[in-house]
């Protein structure tokens, strides 16, 4: 009753403001009036009454004050108050509020950015029904394969049921129309089982989604057709969103499909770093050989836990039927050893993206945090200048009875109309720093699509940050303000509170100083390290070499075909004009796919811990890497050839087998004698027990990442080791986007099997891998040169604000005869004390937190003394700069008006 | 919100006196504080700092309602009266009071033989 009449009063007195002011101005008039009437009936003269009144009734704004402040409403009508007393006192002092705002922009947004990006990755939970019991099947030192995962399905009793999908895939998909068909390549498809949506709880936005219907056997999705649900996102695209696209067919690579349903717009499936734009039903579109053999490795499994079960007694009881089923399948013998993990999957499930990005971006985070505080500082030591500026006003209202917390308060929401306008700034450079934060990730290609839309937690976090900002860089300059010696600042007198003040300004710029060089220290190791990285010899050279990715989706996998669609591409793109050579190759250089295969090595006599097994005719195998490449492979990417030959024509289909092994292979498996024509069995092709002779060995070289040790590797032509194609490497003079074109259509004109996925230069698709260590290494270069640009404000602002307070002193000094350089020498001094101490603090930083860059640095230690070194010269130098011009303006006061203002 | 109330009155009893005043008849402010001053023969002199903020208090809280009426010295001054939940509130207050007056009463007279 009471809150409720409070509120409606409340609610009246701010609508009806005018009404309720004058009606107490009324009554208190009246008030006056009774009082001086009884005054006069006691005997005083009107007037004498009347004063009399007003004397007894004290301060007729106190009462008033103290009337309005008895509702809610008057808190309310304060802070409205203080917010355009704020604006109307921001609005004066333009330059101060820019600085301030821009500062505060960049750190709220650089926060709000990395956040964003946070969020997407790890946080934002999947629009699904109950997301908190779904959970993902985890099992340790082994893998589900697809005829594992129907048996774990039928067997368990504590899910209500489990889905698994495969890792998105690039198809070429065909949209038939009255006119020409459209063809669009490189559109991402996952492919699920038929209880994904249903599992998951998702329903469709239109038509319907899969049933156990729509399920076929593997590999009939070409020969029988079969059905495709449509991403949101696709179907505005393409169709834009027509709701007659339902029972239209569309072919995806060879299969045709019947479009059934699409999905609602905020579902973008559930592995978070891929964005499919359709999905499939797993089991048609399986190879044959993936989807029934018993030891594929698959895909990943979620599970939705029966209500009442907890994840502990799933673990258990998953574990427990695992274990079983390894050892029924007999393909290893400590199945006690494999156990099964359930992971929490509402927020959806790892494509690599978390895997690869979390450190990075918590190390960014961590870098975007510091740049705020700095930022901080910054603002904090402008607002204490700006309060020793206002000094005068200050001291005016607290003398005419202002209280001391009520001044403090609008300086707070002073401080706070900053970082909300900072925040609102924010929030556009948040917008486009999500977009260069992405594009850093994938180094200029969408391999991570991350949903960054903002969201509610996104929202909430810009307010909170922005609302502690605003605090924590105002209420030690606000408390600081209002700390006036009343006499002294109506007097006029400048110089009260100045030491306490200036010792808290140098105590920012310290810090400044220490966080600058921390950023500074952070990134020179990265740049440091990519550098090595480059460095030292790959075993290769990326100049003047271009890469294409390649889809190579076969009509028959016949070792012939395979191999006649390599040779057919790699002879007209060796036609193309332009084309020095060329070469295509089962594994792109420097991909994430790995071909490793066991061999044989009559002679060797292998060690008992390295054999990976023994052969159908018992002979010690070892596990070694390979790639079947066309002829010109090594010429193209300029691998050294240091003995024998390289492949050519000669090693065609048919002719005797040949391999060409690394440095490492050589030196390991045929010891220091010439290994060229000497032999060895492969697995590859199990028809043929035919031996390899090694014709060349080359030189060792990186293959798929830069930090990787070399392993024994053979090169084999592809004619003699057919596989599907991956990647070509072409070495040519033209620039890339002159040959791109010509090259695409000669791979066209070849074969319609294989599709483009993307081209590059042979040095970008190298950085590519270093995604990580570049995104560290640009935001904490570009950050380190702000918070330096910033420190340096901070650091000029105190010694100009100094400067111009001892105008005065510095007159005397040189009037009784101090030279110039006396003067530069007393200003610098003061300055070396302040950088030094942060310098100190900033090493000390650095020396207890580089070490968690330990991972992304290549060739030198967190503490490398020669990078520290010279993060430590550079912030010196520019504390220098700094703090020249303030020093030179000292050093040229002119004693005669120092002396006469005084 | 609370303001503070330099006040010579038991803190938390205005309100109590200020309704109890009122439960005799309607009156305006300044009578008001003339009554109590002289009810309590000079003990509590109230100013007007602390009673307007009382009586936007009760009013906002529905305990008195108010009309602008002439006074005696036919002048238009604004009357204050209670409300019936006014009247059943200070009877609770006033049950209340007593009941601690007695017993803080009863302990300050205590006397070591009565325990």
């Amino acid at each position: 009753m009471g809150l409720f009449s409070r509120t409606i009063g409340g609610l009246r007195a701010l609508v009806r403001r005018p009404r309720v002011e004058q009606e107490l101005d009324e009554e208190l008039r009246a008030y006056l009036e009774s009082a001086a009437d009884q005054k006069i009936a006691a005997g005083l003269s009107p007037d004498q009454a009347a004063r009399a009144a007003r004397v007894e009734l004290g301060s007729l704004a106190a009462v008033k004050d103290a009337t309005r402040d008895v509702g809610w409403e008057s808190g309310f009508e304060t802070l409205l108050r203080d917010v355009r007393y704020a604006w109307r006192s921001l609005r004066t002092d333009p330059g101060f509020a820019a600085v301030a705002v821009l500062s505060l922009a960049l750190g709220i947004g650089a926060n709000t950015a990395v956040f964003s990006v946070l969020n997407a990755l790890l946080l934002r939970t999947m629009p699904v029904s109950d997301p908190a019991s779904l959970v993902e099947l985890r099992p340790r030192g082994m893998f589900i394969s697809f005829p594992m995962y129907l048996d774990l399905r039928a067997a368990q009793q504590v899910f209500t049921d489990v889905t698994a999908t495969q890792r998105e895939r690039l198809f070429r998909l065909t949209i038939p129309s009255s006119g020409a068909a459209i063809e669009i390549d490189n559109v991402p498809i996952s492919a699920v089982t038929t209880n994904f949506f249903a599992v998951l709880g998702v329903n469709p936005a239109i038509g319907r989604l899969f049933t156990p219907g729509d399920d076929g056997p593997a590999e009939s999705a070409e020969s029988n057709g079969s059905v495709i649900v449509l991403s949101d996102a696709f179907w505005a695209r393409q169709f834009g969103r027509d709701p007659d696209v339902i029972g239209r067919t569309v072919r995806v690579g060879r299969s045709t499909c019947r479009i059934i349903g699409v999905a609602p717009p905020a579902f973008t499936g559930a592995r978070v770093g891929e964005r499919p734009d359709a999905w499939v039903p797993l089991a048609p579109f399986a190879q044959k050989n993936g989807a029934e053999s018993r030891r594929g490795t698959f895909s990943a499994e979620i599970a939705r836990l029966r209500p009442g079960v907890s994840v502990q007694q799933a673990e258990l009881a998953m574990t427990t039927l695992f274990q079983q089923l390894l050892r029924s399948e007999g393909i290893i013998d400590n199945a006690s050893t494999r156990w099964m993990r359930l992971t929490p999957a509402g927020a959806g499930i790892d494509s690599g993206a978390r895997l690869t990005y979390s450190v990075p971006l918590a190390i960014v985070m961590a870098i975007t945090i510091l740049v705020l505080l700095i930022a901080c500082a910054n603002v904090a030591n402008l607002l204490i200048a700006r309060g020793a500026a206002r000094q005068g006003e200050l001291g005016v209202r607290l003398a005419i009875g202002c209280g001391r917390s009520r001044l403090i308060r609008q300086l707070l929401t002073e401080s706070l109309v900053l970082s909300a306008l900072g925040a609102c700034a924010g929030v556009g450079v948040a917008y486009w720093g999500t977009a260069a934060l992405l594009q850093l990730m994938n180094g200029g290609d969408a391999t991570v699509r991350l949903d960054v839309s903002p969201d509610l937690r996104v929202l909430l976090f810009v307010i909170a940050v922005s609302v502690i900002t605003g605090i924590s860089f105002g209420l030690v300059p606000a408390r600081r303000a209002t700390n006036v010696d009343l006499v002294a600042s109506i007097q006029g007198a400048r110089r009260s509170g100045g030491v306490s003040r200036q010792r808290l300004s140098r105590t920012l710029v310290a810090g400044q100083v220490a966080l600058s060089l921390l950023l500074a220290i952070v990134a020179g190791l990265l740049v440091t390290s990519v550098r090595n990285l480059h460095g030292f010899a790959w075993g290769f050279r990326p100049e003047h070499v271009a890469v294409f990715a390649l889809q190579h989706n076969p009509v028959s996998r016949e070792p012939d075909a395979l191999a006649n669609a390599a040779n057919a591409i790699a002879h007209r793109v060796q036609a193309v004009p332009g084309v020095d050579s060329s070469s295509v190759s089962m594994v792109l250089l420097f991909s994430t796919a790995d071909q490793r295969t066991s061999i044989h090595i009559p002679g060797y006599l292998t060690p008992p811990g390295e054999s990976t097994g023994l052969d159908p005719s018992g002979r010690a195998l070892v596990l070694v890497r390979f790639n079947p490449v066309s002829p010109g492979f090594f010429e193209t990417v300029a691998m050294p050839l240091l003995a024998g030959r390289t492949f050519d024509d000669r090693d065609r289909r048919g002719a005797p087998r040949v391999a060409v092994i690394n440095q490492s292979m050589a030196r390991r498996y045929f010891g220091d004698q010439n290994a060229v024509g000497r032999t060895f069995f492969a697995q590859p092709e199990p028809r043929s027990q035919e031996s390899i002779e090694v014709i060349g060995v080359v030189g060792d070289s990186k293959y798929n990442n830069l930090r990787e040790d070399v392993m024994p590797m053979f090169y084999a032509p592809i004619a003699q080791f057919p596989r599907t194609m991956s990647g070509l490497h072409v070495r040519t003079q033209l620039p890339l986007a002159a040959i791109a074109p010509s090259i695409r259509r000669a791979i066209a004109d070849a074969t319609p099997d294989v599709m483009v996925l993307n081209v590059s230069a042979m040095a970008d698709h190298v950085d590519r891998t270093l995604s990580a260590e570049r995104l560290i290494m640009r935001l904490s270069t570009f950050f380190g040169a702000v918070a330096l640009l910033l420190a340096g404000i901070g650091l000029y602002g105190v010694l100009a604000y100094q400067v111009a307070r001892r105008t005065g002193e510095i007159g005397v000094r040189l009037a009784l005869g101090a030279t110039r350089r006396i003067i530069v020498r007393l200003v610098l001094h003061e300055t070396a004390a302040t950088v030094l101490s942060g310098v100190a603090l900033g090493l000390a930083l650095a020396l207890t937190t580089t070490r968690w860059l330990r991972a992304f640095l290549f060739g030198l230690s967190p503490t490398d003394a020669s990078t520290i070194a010279t993060a430590t010269v550079i912030l010196i130098a520019c504390s220098a700069l700094a703090s020249y011009i303030p020093a030179r303006r000292a050093a040229g006061v002119d004693p005669n008006v120092a002396l006469r203002e005084q | 919100m609370a303001p503070e109330q330099p006040s010579a009155i038991v803190q938390g009893t205005l309100d109590m006196l200020i309704l109890k005043t009122l439960a005799l008849e309607p009156m305006h402010g300044y009578g008001i504080g003339v009554r109590l001053e002289q009810i309590s023969r000079g003990v509590f002199q109230v100013n007007a700092g602390t009673l307007f903020p009382a009586f936007r208090r009760l009013e906002r809280d529905g305990l008195i309602k108010a009309e602008w009426r002439a006074t005696e010295n036919n002048r238009r001054a604004k009357y204050y009266a209670l409300t019936a939940q006014g009247r059943s509130h200070l009877k609770r207050t006033t049950r209340d009071w007593e009941a601690q007056t007695a017993a803080i009463a009863r302990i300050m007279q205590a006397t070591i033989g009565e325990l």
